[in-house]
């Protein structure tokens, strides 16, 4: 092999591509072929989609018309003068505050308590693990029987304390914490799975040296196990709000009283989630903006919400995350250039 | 070597695009004389479309029909998911709640000049239930494939053991009258009825009244409101709001009593729990207000139940009850519309009767073997499911504004639905002024 065909896309020496040779080209064919498929399902099934729904949020089309009619931004006007976005915006955000940090949370506190070689500490991670291979439906439905507030086993369990039980997902304030709960306890093993590779991953001789110096359990978690598994609090983060941001199967299988998509997220509106509201106005209400113009409008502010929060998590990312072994990121090495320069000039 | 590399890589890239490819496909494509007919239901109301269909598929030897089980009828977004997906059967079994919905959207195809062309009249069929169906030019859009009446269904042992006498098959007695029925037939596990001071709420065994209202469903409240003079959105277009009129609230807080003032009917926590009317089924609830599909789960699933039924009693304004349609209808963007209809129309006439276990509107079907005569309905089947089709003041789930669904969601009336029923708010604070607030714009909305 000559130097001038090492590399794709170099030039040679008279200004020429470099000619492959019959193997090169055979291997990049073979590559392709293998490619190919991935290639063209993400474009089939991804991209198009994507591109295709931005286009629809320009028209309005209830399926059944021959074609779309192009409305212009009429769908992302509506958006603003909905009085309905906002409420549904907040639902999303409060199940994010109360469903994310207690999943983050609790999966952290299963990992610590499973981490540890013990009896039986296999048998613990299954059974923790194991609402997470359940059905959304399923486990929603369960759960809603749980929180029946007459005859539930979490209402009469929490009675036997002689506390009055709240109504849990027949009372506007309790109906998406009970949601998050639910969705904490079924996410649990996933994020504890997460966080045990990643204690796997701390090293003995830290803690071992931080045990000489003095330091106790509190110290050595604050100051080596958390920024040691950083990498894995952020990946949690990042994808769980992402996931909560599309919250649906949960509320349609607790709060709807008939089964019926339509009537859900209640009580009283407090758990209609952006994704629910983007159903309800594609299949259930026959408003005159309702159809998968004003779906793929919701769907966009989404992706837009999504990519925002997505960028700012990766931006605060920067400053409490440790990469092991990875270059310190542009503004460590400036503060560090600006230090040396300071402790030079003194 | 590298030859048979790469012609494994061709070969795997061949089938997995002809797998992509597939995938991709529509499956409904069928030959030209197939006539794709899409249906629902449990087993038995699969298994009795098909064998009413046997007398069609006789008489059109060349026609060969193939059923489709799903969700588009009942659904209109699965409907609408196959149209989008140009995959949508030639006929389907649409639902007076979203008939007129279809008919909006062109989705259905103007059934009257095959009525005409088959020698049928408007006259062959119950008037309440043709009449529900026909749009304001006097269209039909779809043929009746039978209906539902809502009615009481009553455990005839229990009322012998409190010593009462059944109620009067053809609805002579009153919403008072059921009140008070239902606080005697409520037992606590100490055998006190609701009406003594000893009666424990806490430790009910037996319950007296059972009522879809438990789950927001129309045929549950319906009946009752309308008996009560009210509605929730009422005239011919059903595009006036009267869920907050005096009778109206004054009908949900006679609904709300009977849950949570005298204990004696089952609440939404305890239909989660276990649906009211299988609790009726399995003898734990004495009355029940409901359609005809009771008989066949009781046939199916407690056949020693000793029960009959009656038609609803009368409120302040009147007897009152409530019909749900299940209607053949003919996709319009069907290439086989001849066919199509002849089909439609053949099942709600000719082939009509034991369709999904409803009461035939066809001729007087009704009333002889197909329904009324049929083994193992009970006595009082006439004046308790047909007879109430031609009260004054029954009416149809049916939509012709489009409305129902905003009306009736988190945009509409189902907070307040929900505050009712969890006994949350009174029906006056639930419901009082909700026509200005909220269904007034809705319906405002829906006519610019």
């Amino acid at each position: 092999m000559t130097a001038g065909s090492s590399r794709v896309g170099r030039t040679s020496v008279n200004g020429r591509r470099p000619r492959w040779s019959p193997l090169r080209r055979r291997e990049a064919l073979t590559a392709f072929v293998f490619v190919a498929p991935v290639v063209i399902g993400l474009v089939l099934f991804m991209a198009v989609p994507l591109v295709a729904s931005l286009g629809y949020s320009f028209t309005h089309w209830n399926l059944i018309a021959p074609a779309p009619t192009f409305v212009g931004l009429d769908n992302w006007f509506a958006l603003f003068e909905d009085p309905r976005i906002g409420v549904v915006i907040w639902n999303t955000v409060k199940f994010i505050l109360f469903g994310t940090t207690s999943f983050l949370f609790f999966s952290l506190i299963a990992a610590l308590l499973t981490f540890t070689p013990r009896r039986f500490v296999g048998l613990y991670r299954a059974a923790l693990f194991l609402p997470y291979v359940l059905s959304q439906i399923a486990v929603g439905i369960v759960w809603r029987w749980m929180f029946n507030s007459q005859t539930g086993p979490v209402t009469l369990g929490v009675e036997l304390f002689g506390i009055p039980s709240p109504d849990w997902l027949l009372d506007p304030a309790t109906a998406m914490i009970s949601i998050a709960l639910v969705t904490t306890w079924q996410g649990i093993g996933y994020g504890m799975t997460l966080y045990i590779a990643a204690l796997n991953g701390v090293p003995e001789t830290l803690m071992e040296a931080a045990r000489i110096d003095g330091a106790g359990p509190i110290r050595r978690f604050w100051s080596i196990i958390l920024p040691l598994i950083s990498p894995t609090v952020f990946f949690l983060v990042v994808t769980s709000i992402i996931g909560a941001l599309q919250l649906f199967d949960p509320v349609v299988a607790m709060t709807s009283a008939s089964s019926a998509v339509g009537a859900a997220g209640g009580p009283d509106n407090s758990t209609r989630t952006i994704v629910l509201y983007m159903y309800n106005q594609m299949f259930n209400l026959n408003e005159q903006i309702s159809g998968i113009g004003y779906a793929a409008a919701i769907a966009w502010m989404l992706a837009l919400l999504t990519f925002a929060i997505t960028a700012i998590q990766f931006l605060l990312g920067r400053r409490f995350v440790y990469y092991e072994g990875l270059a310190p990121s542009a503004r460590t090495r400036r503060r560090d250039r600006t230090s040396t320069k300071r402790k030079a000039g003194a | 070597m590298r030859r048979n590399r790469l012609a494994v890589a061709v070969s795997a890239f061949a089938v997995g695009s002809a797998l992509l490819l597939a995938g991709c496909s529509a499956g409904g494509e069928t030959s030209d004389d197939t006539l794709r007919v899409a249906i629902w239901g449990v087993n038995s109301d699969i298994d009795s479309i098909k064998e009413a269909a046997k007398g069609f598929e006789e008489a059109n030897p060349d026609v060969k029909i193939k059923f489709e089980v799903g969700d588009c009828g009942p659904d209109y977004a699965a409907c609408k998911k196959l149209i989008a997906g140009k995959n949508m059967p030639d006929v389907l079994v649409a639902g007076s709640w979203n008939y007129f919905a279809m008919v909006r959207d062109g989705v259905l195809a103007d059934l009257t000049p095959t009525l005409d062309e088959a020698g049928v009249t408007t006259a062959d069929f119950t008037p309440t239930v043709i009449e529900a169906l026909e749009t304001s030019d006097g269209d039909l859009y779809g043929l009746p494939m039978g209906y539902n009446t809502q009615s009481l269904f009553y455990n005839t042992d229990m009322f012998a053991a409190a010593g009462l006498a059944e109620p009067p098959a053809d609805g002579s007695y009153t919403y008072d009258d059921l009140r008070d029925w239902s606080k005697k037939l409520t037992l606590d596990a100490n055998g006190n009825n609701a009406e003594s001071a000893e009666f424990d709420p806490e430790n009910i065994t037996q319950w007296g009244y059972y009522n879809r209202v438990a789950l927001s469903s129309e045929p549950g409240y319906g009946p009752v409101l309308s008996a009560f003079g009210g509605g929730v959105l009422t005239g011919e277009e059903r595009n006036e709001c009267s869920i907050d009129s005096p009778e109206s609230i004054e009908a949900f807080q006679y609904l709300q009593d009977l849950m949570w003032t005298d204990h004696s009917t089952i609440t939404p926590q305890l239909e989660q729990e276990e649906p009211g009317y299988l609790r009726w089924v399995k003898g734990q609830v004495a009355m029940q207000q409901g359609s005809h599909e009771q008989v066949n789960i009781v046939a199916e699933q407690n056949p020693e139940l000793n029960y009959n039924m009656a038609a609803l009693p009368a409120g302040p304004a009147g007897n009152a009850t409530l019909l749900q349609i299940h209607i053949w209808g003919v996709y319009a963007g069907s290439d086989k519309q001849d066919v199509a209809s002849q089909f439609a129309t053949y099942m709600a006439t000719e082939g009509s009767g034991k369709q999904m276990g409803l009461i035939p509107a066809y001729q007087d079907r009704a009333l002889g073997e197909d329904f009324a005569l049929a083994p193992g309905e009970p006595s009082n089947v006439v004046a308790a499911q047909i007879d109430p089709a031609s009260w004054p003041l029954t009416t149809v789930n049916v939509d012709p504004s489009n409305l129902w669904a905003s009306v009736s969601g988190q945009d509409g009336f189902a907070p307040a639905m929900e505050d009712l029923i969890s006994d949350r708010k009174s029906a006056e604070e639930a419901f009082g002024g909700i026509c200005e607030s909220k269904i007034d714009p809705i319906i405002e909305a829906s006519q610019q």
